[in-house]
């Protein structure tokens, strides 16, 4: 049972004076009186029914006030119930209507799933009354609500359903399920009612959403007439760097799964820049999935699209994906430098400038970019692949938070030590909270002491040469280590302190060097092993770039889209060439902004404005692709709930959970009550009254 | 009445007017060695005729019906009533359930019994009748034995109004029956103020027995018009007044089956008397004194003719 107002419950308060009172009533009052001889003869006949009779009026009145008080907390019963459950009070119905991408399978030659579901909720709207409400909810991701919250004006209604056309994205059923109880909750009528028009192929209402609906939930299902799917998708496509950065050339691997139970032959297609690339055949196993790999070299750098297509079947919005990847030719490292002296030995990076820029056999060149943390704060971050944080003393918010930001999108980050509050912005992703900064007397430095010799960045360096072991460092930060962060010391002073530190953020990487970069704190720089030191972070670090190629997510996932200080505008193209423009005053004092409009699958491309950069200029790093989600290709799922929904039956019409309002029974029962208590009460009574008067 | 007797009638503004013009009969006739206002069982002086007799020598001439001898030429002798007067005693019931008042009365039983016998006793022995007063519960106090002359009234009144009730006493009313009878000895009359719920089968014997002798038995059933038919609505403790166990119950709730029970129980008590040919008369408390009295003197001039 679950209660529509249920604070009314708070009335139950009532039964204590009303206990208080009744058995004050029957506490005794002492009268002394002259003929207890007559009261002894008729108690003798009547005691034990007093006593009964007294319990009873107890009982009814208890009842009375449950009965009364328990309707106007308007209770419903939970009834499992094939049909649902329906009395005659006016209805508040919430339609929702699946157009995730899989209703667009065909049901039978002539219907998608979605027209059908459709005719069926106009049909449904049609039955309404008069006095009904409803409102309709797209169930597609995210959840979207067509109508003005509840209406009685169905006409309209039913005619935006007319209008819909399928969507491309995951079913969210929990969601929209949600959302219809809250619109719900608002509505006064008496019965409410939740109808989800889908195909069933969606993923299980969670036995929580169920729980928390307050309402009659239903589905009627649009099963096709044939079950046995033979869908096959191209489920997966993985773009890498076939050289390890050396060349331009890339491996495609697209995944097919075929959910269907016999073998398919296909012919599976690639397709670059709008053009095609490649053709090959590949057969696919039953409900197994085959990868078809193809490789490619650019001839140009910067962001590519490109899409890996097969033949069409009962469901072709999952036969092709689409893919993007970002061709370089370097690894761009941008140097935001703390401590400026242009041309001079005392620059903050002049040792590490010169160390990156030093050409290394055989290696993608490092190009670099110095920067003062003035102008790298209006600077986009996305269109580079590590960034050295170089002794800044003062760190601005934005930029601080952009650099989090930039991390956890999968950058590489590289933070040498410097005295000041630089620190605050950065907590987030430092492997340790930085407590101060410790110096050595001069005459006695300390020294290096181990290093991680297996990790990446000094498993290539030849110990004796480097000459790291006999670096002294004067000062360096003191760190408190937390123990809810995973970080690894690479390499350590001789007494034990940390003097590189390694932390993964989500996708990104961020090395700490608690000395300085420049000679400052340190003779690092002046050291045989610190050019391939530097170098080999600086690797280390872009090789999270296969995690940043340009983002491919599933059509209606919100996209992150890094906004810069003074950035005028912010346009995304999406595949059908509609823009979404976000002015000025949108982007103010904001680092991040949501894209919610990704509806169809295919490219989506990101321009801004900046003051300075000559009007609007492409951010190849920022663009993405949307492809249908992989939870839609498989038709055969079925959607399991209580009461069994199988496909297997022919346009369901299941109440999984209906809602039968009964404070009209409960007001009934109030009053029978109240007249069983007068008739108690007053049956002893009335014959006493008549006869005293 | 005189102004000691109002001690008692006071608190009933209004009855010594109202009583004052009644007089009390005796259905029986009486014995007594003085002349007072009721019938006697032996002839004597009174302006009541009673029959003719023949004249014999000796009887005193003055008597001699002189028109019967001049119709029938015979001596007769003209027989007069002699009237007597009368020896009442008054016993006032002082048992614990006497105590009652109830919420309709403005006295209890006890304090009505009180002043109806009061103004009952006032209103024989300004007829000239002997009157005295016992209070009885389990135990028997001789207020006052019968006396007539004028001085006695206030003594008695006194007396009456200084009678405590005997708390949690029950009626006895065999040994005062019997002390009763003894004390009257004559025929006489005899009175009695009681709720009566203590009768039991031995007073009824007495009682019948005192009637067969001549006394003339009068009964005043004082009860308080709660007893009649329960009044109380809540839950109530019923506490006996004369060491009954208490009852706990309703009242609304037995009300009906009560008040049968009460009348069946009344009606027992008036059978009782009338068997015995006592007159009962029913004294609410809630009525008026001089209701009360008026009803037995009407009743009792009814009876005379």
């Amino acid at each position: 049972m679950s209660f529509a107002s249920p604070w009314m419950l708070l009335g139950l308060l009532s039964l204590g004076p009303l206990i208080w009172l009744h058995v004050k009533r029957y506490q005794r009052q002492k009268v002394a009186f002259p003929t207890l001889f007559i009261l002894q003869r008729v108690m003798q006949k009547q005691q034990k029914q007093f006593q009964v009779k007294h319990w009873v009026v107890l009982a009814v009145r208890i009842l009375i006030v449950l009965m009364f008080v328990s309707a106007l907390a308007r209770p419903s019963l939970t009834v499992w119930r094939p049909g649902g459950v329906r009395s005659g009070l006016p209805l508040a119905q919430v339609i929702l209507l699946d157009n995730s991408a899989s209703m667009q399978q065909r049901v039978d030659d002539a219907q998608t799933a979605f027209e059908r579901a459709k005719q069926m909720a106009v049909a449904e709207i049609g039955r309404l009354r008069p006095q009904d409400s409803v409102a309709i909810i797209l169930v597609g991701k995210p959840p979207r609500l067509i109508t003005d919250g509840l209406t009685t004006d169905k006409e309209p209604a039913a005619l935006k359903i007319d209008t819909l056309l399928a969507g491309y994205a995951a079913d969210a059923i929990d969601d929209s399920i949600v959302r219809a109880q809250q619109l719900l909750d608002k509505s006064s009528a008496a019965q409410k009612e939740i109808l989800l028009i889908t195909d069933l192929s969606a993923q299980p209402v969670l036995p929580e959403t169920v729980k928390n609906v307050q309402s009659t939930l239903r589905i009627l299902g649009v099963a096709p007439k044939t079950r046995v799917s033979s869908n096959v998708a191209v489920s997966r496509i993985d773009v890498r760097p076939s050289g390890e950065n050396k060349a331009r050339e890339v491996a495609i691997r697209a995944t097919i799964t075929n959910f269907g139970d016999t073998e398919k032959k296909l012919d599976v297609s690639l397709s670059l820049d709008n053009k095609p690339a490649a053709k090959g055949t590949l057969t696919v196993k039953p409900r197994q999935t085959a990868v078809k790999e193809f490789q490619h070299r650019f001839d140009d750098k910067g962001v590519h699209f490109g899409w890996v297509q097969i033949d069409d079947d009962e469901f072709t919005p999952d036969n092709i994906r689409y893919l993007a990847t970002n061709v370089r030719r370097a690894i761009h490292v941008l140097v935001i430098n703390g401590d400026s002296r242009p041309g001079s030995y005392l620059d903050e990076v002049f040792y590490l400038q010169k160390a990156l820029e030093t050409p290394m056999g055989g290696e993608v060149p490092i190009h670099t970019l110095v920067l003062e943390p003035e102008i790298a704060k209006v600077t986009p971050l996305e269109g580079y692949d590590v960034i050295f944080l170089a002794g800044v003393k003062r760190l601005s918010t934005g930029l601080g938070e952009r650099l989090v930001a930039y991390v956890e999108d999968g950058g590489g980050l590289f933070i040498s030590a410097a005295e000041g509050d630089s620190w605050t912005p950065l907590q987030p992703i430092l492997p340790a909270q930085i407590t101060g900064v410790r110096r050595s007397d001069k005459k006695t430095p300390y020294h290096m002491g181990a290093v991680a010799l297996t990790h990446p960045i000094f498993q290539t360096l030849d110990e004796d040469s480097t000459g790291l072991e006999k670096t002294e460092v004067a000062g360096h930060l003191l760190l408190e280590p937390n123990p809810t962060v995973e970080r690894k010391v690479l390499a350590q002073l001789d007494d034990g302190i940390p003097l590189l530190l390694e932390r993964k953020v989500s996708e990104g990487t961020v090395l700490l060097l608690t000395t300085t970069i420049d000679r400052d704190w340190t003779d690092l720089p002046i050291r045989p092993g610190y050019l391939p030191l530097v170098q080999r972070a600086t690797r280390y670090l872009s090789r999270s770039l296969a995690h940043r190629e340009p983002r491919a997510i599933d059509v209606g996932t919100p996209v992150p889209l890094a906004v810069v200080e003074g950035m005028q505008k912010l346009i995304v193209s999406s595949p059908q060439k509609k823009r979404t423009v976000y002015a000025a005053h949108r982007l103010t004092n904001r680092t991040r902004i949501w894209f919610n409009g990704t509806t169809v699958p295919g490219s989506y491309r990101i321009w801004s404005e900046m003051p300075g950069f000559g009007g609007l200029s492409e951010l190849p790093s920022s663009a993405f692709v949307a492809n249908v989600a992989k939870t839609e290709s498989d038709l055969s799922k079925k959607m399991k709930q209580s009461g069994e929904v199988s496909r297997d039956d022919k346009d369901m019409y299941t109440a999984l959970k209906g809602k039968l309002p009964i404070w009209s029974h409960l007001l009934l029962a109030g009053m029978l009550l109240l007249l069983l208590e007068a008739a108690l009460v007053g049956a002893g009574l009335r014959k006493s009254h008549l006869k005293r008067r | 009445m005189s102004e000691d007797a109002r001690t008692i009638l006071d608190v009933e503004p209004g009855t010594y007017d109202a009583v004052s013009h009644l007089k009390i009969q005796v259905n029986k006739a009486v014995e007594g060695f003085q002349g007072g206002a009721h019938r006697s069982l032996h002839m004597g002086p009174s302006v009541e005729f009673s029959e003719h007799n023949r004249y014999s020598p000796g009887d005193d001439i003055r008597n001699i019906d002189w028109k019967a001898l001049a119709r029938t030429d015979r001596y007769f002798i003209k027989a007069h009533e002699r009237e007597a007067q009368l020896s009442c005693l008054l016993l006032l019931d002082c048992s614990g359930s006497m105590s009652y008042r109830g919420s309709r009365s403005r006295f209890s039983k006890f304090d009505f019994a009180k002043i109806l016998l009061g103004a009952f006793s006032h209103l024989l022995m300004k007829q000239g009748d002997a009157v005295g007063v016992i209070g009885f519960a389990e135990t028997q106090n001789v207020l006052s034995p019968p006396k007539s002359h004028p001085g006695h009234l206030p003594v008695l009144m006194e007396r009456l109004a200084a009678e405590p009730v005997q708390e949690q006493c029950r009626t006895g009313f065999s040994g005062v029956l019997k002390s009763a009878q003894a004390r009257l000895g004559h025929r006489g009359m005899l009175v009695l103020a009681s709720d009566m719920w203590q009768l039991d089968a031995e007073a009824e014997v007495i009682l019948k027995g005192l009637v067969k002798k001549g006394h003339d038995v009068s009964v005043f059933h004082v009860v308080s018009p709660d007893e009649l038919d329960l009044p109380f609505d809540r839950m109530v403790e019923f506490v006996g007044l004369e060491r009954e166990p208490s009852v706990r119950l309703e009242p609304a709730l037995i009300r009906h089956n009560y008040m049968n029970a009460m009348a069946a129980e009344r009606e027992r008590l008036f059978a009782v008397a009338r068997s015995a040919r006592i007159d009962m008369l029913s004294a609410v408390t809630s009525r008026e004194l001089f209701e009360v009295l008026a009803e037995f003197a009407t009743r009792r001039l009814k009876g005379r003719k």
